[in-house]
């Protein structure tokens, strides 16, 4: 159905190109309409394209995985809970690095990339304030008190649009 | 004292790469339904490549936000759901194509920011984008920002959290996107 609607929308197109070919207009808007096969889904989609400068849209890995499960973000829910597929932040790396730096280095901050390699996982982006201790306890209160509600124990999303002046 | 400042510099180098899968949730197809339209999208550079190092706290680890590499795909399922024709401009549009092809409506998402705020809870992440929406002239006939949020706690401390995060923010996003320009009637060329 979706490569049926793909099919004759470009065929469409296209007619529409060739029919206005010897036009002035044509000649300075060179394009061609090309089907893609969309990176993540497969299903196909017509595109508009410059030969002359092909332009490179998608950027990065286009590796297939299954569709998103938002019920991760659920405090409640547990990571294998899901079947996530997707990608993985490589953050290892840093401590890893780290863990050999402090090593060889000052005794004291060795603690942190320990914990936070140790535990894989968890920890994460608050490590820095978790493995730190009391120097920076109190600074990241502060910040943790400028959140103006405490919601409960749940996720929240928010999708909305605004007008703007032209 | 070199120790911190070694720490410091290895971490501003690596960090955290956050790549969000870039598919939608079988909850959007839920929620948006095809509406009659020949609607087509461009998307500039500065939207394709866009990344975000906003570490949304200042004792939070570095991460950098793959935003337009996620955006695009999602975009594009988005719209390829939305409207019963979509059509994408890899191109620079211009008038001339615009009525060889007999485009009423053209959208032009442009990405502004992606807010982010780390606590010890969680993660909220934000993502704002503004859209232009051109007739087949390519006048301008509206414009619109688009909030997407996502707000969740343990999020740094589950296997894709962040990933999923930034997933859902830009999913709300782009939902947000599509249903303005059906609730308006943008895909038909007319006025906002």
């Amino acid at each position: 159905m979706r490569w049926t609607r793909g099919l004759v929308l470009s065929g469409i197109l296209i007619f529409s190109g060739v029919s206005a070919y010897a036009n002035e207009v044509m000649s300075e808007a060179p394009a061609e309409i090309v089907i893609r096969e969309h990176p993540k889904t497969g299903f196909p989609y017509v595109s508009v394209i410059d030969p002359r400068r092909p332009r490179e849209v998608f950027t990065g890995e286009m590796k297939k995985f299954n569709r998103p499960d938002y019920r991760l973000l659920d405090p409640k829910i547990k990571s294998k809970d899901t079947a996530y597929d997707g990608p993985v932040s490589d953050r290892k790396k840093v401590y890893v690095l780290a863990g050999v730096l402090a090593a060889g280095g000052v005794a004291g901050y060795a603690a942190l990339p320990v914990s936070a390699a140790g535990g894989g996982a968890a920890g994460g982006a608050g490590a820095y304030a978790a493995a730190s201790g009391a120097v920076t306890a109190g600074t990241f209160s502060t910040h943790w008190m400028m959140k103006k509600d405490d919601r409960p124990d749940d996720f929240t999303q928010l999708s909305v649009s605004r007008e703007l002046p032209l | 004292m070199i120790g911190m400042l070694l720490f410091s510099g290895c971490a501003a180098l690596f960090g955290w790469k956050i790549h969000a899968p870039a598919l939608l949730s079988q909850d959007y197809y839920s929620r948006v339904f095809p509406a009659e339209g020949r609607v087509a999208l461009y998307l500039p550079n500065d939207t394709l490549g866009f990344q975000s190092t906003n570490k949304g706290g200042a004792l939070a680890d570095p991460q950098t936000y793959f935003v337009g590499e996620a955006m695009t795909p999602m975009i594009l399922e988005a719209f390829q759901r939305a409207f019963s024709e979509f059509i994408f401009f890899e191109t620079e549009p211009t008038v001339p194509l615009m009525r060889l092809y007999d485009i009423q409506s053209l959208a032009v998402v442009r990405i502004r920011t992606l807010k982010n705020r780390v606590t010890l809870k969680g993660q909220a992440v934000q993502l704002e984008t503004e859209t232009r929406i051109y007739n087949q002239n390519l006048e301008p006939v509206a414009a619109f920002e688009s909030l997407g949020t996502s707000d969740a706690k343990n999020v740094f401390s589950k296997k894709g959290g962040p990933e999923i995060n930034l997933n859902a923010a830009i999913e709300n996003n782009v939902t947000a996107l599509v249903q303005y320009i059906q609730d308006k009637k943008l895909a038909l060329g007319g006025e906002a």
